[in-house]
């Protein structure tokens, strides 16, 4: 999951990987709210998952994300 | 409403901010600093307008400290002239795009909650229109290429600014009806109707924004 994680960043934020780590906070990649907006939408994609938006407010790092993602596919 | 678009010198961003405010400056990743540095001059300077406005009296920037949490409506403390406004009666919105921003400052009991948002050009795909716009917004406005994505991708972000959740709200859960020259004449919010009072902002470099003043704080109208 880590991994799909920090590639799908990459590739939808045009980053290079190695700069990805899972405490890289989401807000230094993505440049503005239209980058947040795009990421969010991309992991919705490629993980057929439905985001709650009010639970972003506890996700500030790539650790968060993978967590989150790994308790929504549980679910 | 201020905008900020002057690089400043470092001696100049020690001089305009705070003490805490050049600590989390320097924390800043370095992309990030000209937009954030942008985004508290132009809130410092439009703090310092209203307590001339209100008081009679000169602030310096470096005497207005800008305070948000992430992803917090962000505020004010005055470090001079302390007094001369209450944070808690004012709504302060900022936005800021490749190192330009503009902030504005309404007193509550007056304008209501007020949220702004500018977008520097770019180009967006048809895909982050379908996924920010409702299908009807979609058909109206991008199908018949009436609208530029930016100026209603703006609308929707100063409103969720000025509900104080930001994105925290999927942009889709808003409605927005916009006239042939572009004018924001309808908000619905989860299918309900919402008072509000809006305008098209734009400045040099910056052709896309939105300011949106909320009457009523969203839960009076039981959304």
């Amino acid at each position: 999951m880590e991994e799909k994680v920090r590639e799908l960043i990459a590739r939808t934020l045009k980053k290079e990987p190695g700069d990805i780590l899972l405490t890289t906070n989401i807000d230094d990649l993505a440049e503005d709210s239209i980058a947040l907006f795009t990421l969010i939408s991309a992991f919705e994609k490629e993980f057929a998952v439905e985001t709650e938006y009010k639970e972003l407010i506890n996700i500030e790092t790539v650790g968060d994300i993978v967590l989150y993602l790994e308790n929504i596919l549980k679910r | 409403m201020y905008f900020w678009n002057q690089p400043l010198s470092p001696q100049e961003v020690h001089q305009n901010l705070s003490q805490d405010e050049y600590a989390t400056y320097e924390d800043l990743v370095e992309q990030k600093r000209a937009d954030w540095l942008a985004g508290r001059m132009a809130a410092k300077r439009v703090i310092g307008d209203e307590v001339y406005r209100r008081a009679g009296r000169i602030v310096s920037c470096c005497d207005v400290e800008i305070v948000s949490g992430q992803k917090e409506r962000p505020t004010f403390r005055l470090l001079a002239s302390s007094g001369t406004l209450i944070p808690e009666d004012y709504s302060l919105t900022l936005s800021h795009t490749g190192g330009q921003a503009v902030a504005a400052l309404s007193l509550i009991s007056d304008s209501g909650f007020v949220g702004i948002d500018i977008e520097r050009e770019r180009a967006c795909s048809r895909d982050f229109s379908r996924d920010f716009l409702t299908e009807r917004e979609f058909r109206s406005y991008i199908e018949t290429e009436r609208l530029s994505p930016l100026s209603l991708w703006c609308y929707k972000e100063a409103f969720l600014k000025a509900i104080g959740t930001g994105l925290r709200v999927h942009p889709r859960t808003i409605e927005l009806t916009v006239s042939d020259e572009g004018e924001l004449v309808r908000i619905e919010k989860d299918g309900l109707e919402v008072s509000f009072r809006a305008e098209k902002i734009a400045f040099p470099g910056v052709p896309f924004g939105a300011i949106v003043y909320l009457s009523i704080p969203l839960k009076s109208h039981n959304l």
